[in-house]
């Protein structure tokens, strides 16, 4: 260490003498045993540094600052001391406590969501979509060929499909009926009617009941959407929801769903009429 | 945290931590308002310190930043020009410094610096902080501490000198 280093060093030596153990300073503390010029400049500093520091010191302190520190914090310290030990159940929302509690709950939450989601939340978009590729692409279309409506319901009420059903008049008669099925969706039944109609062609309903969708489309008003390539109407009333898919690209579904003012017997089994 | 611990550290360490915050915002009032954010800091968050020796740092480390967070919305603490004193050291006499300082003169002179010399300098004089425990209240390098108290105490000198020459 030369005579530069050693007073780089010194400088930050404090002047009470707290530094004479530390070995950061032993090594420059040393030199000014042989280096008498050295040793005076350091001297020097020492006086100036305990010049400094006990002038610095003696600067008054404004009298009433101690009494504010202690009424500033007074609010905060009563609240900090006065406060009863917390019950145990005060604990659980300490942070890593509640954290892992909120952690916990939000496992629990998506488990039970998502193995109540097939039962009791399901997108209809999906339900819609599953139902167009069943209609178009199984092979096993119907159940049974059937044209008369009263047969139709009554066969869906032995198999378990939904029959509480209320259509519109373009469907809901035996005209262009052509048979039905039942079909598991979910764990959850679902009725399609098969039709065969002169205007849009072939067409499939598919009932379900409502409450398995967050959601259902609209009470009684037909929303018409393209789904997997092909036309569908689709809506809900009492608790049930109606898909409409039609089989031909250019099936006008809301030509079919129009209002009818036809009257008969089937009026009389599903006198329901949409208003468009 | 009780009533008589939050006390003896109030009795401990206001005093130096006034002295330090009035070195840095050069204004009384402002120096007392930041010594009372320092203490309801640490009546709020001191608890948390779990080495209660480390108190000191601590205070004097939240005085510190709360300073530098205060500065940063009003920026009301113009730089001071330092002129160049390498290699200079100019001598004193000691004795008659003592007779005619005192210690408002030398505060003034320390805050005449710019605040680079003067948080180091004045956790040096004031609380005679190692500046080990300097670097780390003001969280520069050690190499930095050293530099830096280094030229301030030559810039410190050469503010005391010229006021008592004039």
């Amino acid at each position: 260490m030369n005579r530069e280093e050693a007073r780089l060093i010194l400088r930050v030596c404090r002047p009470g003498g707290q530094d004479a153990g530390d070995t950061q300073f032993a090594e420059a503390l040393a030199l000014l045993k042989n280096d008498t010029e050295l040793a005076a400049w350091f001297a020097d500093q020492q006086k100036f540094d305990a010049l400094a520091s006990r002038k610095l010191k003696s600067v008054a302190v404004p009298p009433g600052l101690k009494a504010k520190i202690l009424a500033g914090a007074v609010p905060v310290r009563q609240k900090i001391v006065e406060s009863p030990a917390p019950a145990w159940w005060q604990n659980l929302f300490h942070p890593p406590v509640s954290w892992a509690m909120a952690a916990i709950i939000m496992i629990f939450l998506s488990l039970v969501i998502f193995w109540k989601q097939p039962e009791n939340a399901a997108r209809f978009a999906d339900y819609s979509a599953q139902m167009v590729y069943a209609a178009v692409n199984d092979a096993h279309h119907v159940d049974i060929e059937n044209q008369d409506m009263k047969q139709v319901v009554a066969w869906l009420v032995e198999h378990h499909g939904e029959n509480k059903f209320v259509l519109p008049a373009a469907l809901n008669g035996s005209n262009g009926l052509a048979g039905c099925r039942v079909l598991d969706w979910h764990g959850r039944k679902v009725s399609m009617l098969c039709y065969g109609l002169s205007g849009p062609g072939h067409v499939d309903l598919f009932v379900a009941g409502a409450k398995v969708f967050l959601d259902a489309p609209p009470e009684d008003k037909p929303q018409f959407i393209n789904s997997g390539g092909m036309p569908t109407a689709s809506w809900s009333h009492e608790g049930m929801v109606y898909l409409v898919v039609g089989h031909s690209v250019n099936a006008d579904l809301r030509k079919l769903l129009q209002p009818e003012t036809t009257a008969g017997a089937e009026m009389r089994l599903f006198p329901r009429h949409f208003h468009l | 945290m009780d009533e008589l611990s939050f006390q003896t550290v109030v009795n401990a360490h206001y005093e130096s931590l006034y002295r330090f915050a009035l070195s840095l915002t050069r204004h009384e009032a402002d120096a007392c308002d930041l010594t009372q954010q320092t203490f309801y800091r640490w009546a709020t968050k001191g608890g948390q310190l779990r080495d209660k020796s480390k108190a000191k740092s601590w205070l004097f480390t939240t005085l510190h930043r709360e300073f530098l967070g205060q500065r940063r919305h009003e920026d009301r603490f113009p730089k001071v020009e330092i002129t160049s004193m390498d290699g200079e050291e100019l001598a004193a006499d000691l004795p008659l410094l003592e007779k005619q300082l005192d210690g408002a003169s030398v505060m003034s002179a320390l805050q005449r610096l710019d605040e680079t010399y003067r948080a180091p300098l004045a956790l040096f004089y004031l609380e005679e902080h190692s500046y080990r425990d300097i670097a780390e209240i003001l969280d520069v390098p050690i190499g930095t501490v050293m530099s830096r108290i280094s030229r301030g105490k030559d810039l410190l000198r050469k503010r005391i000198l010229e006021k008592e020459n004039r």
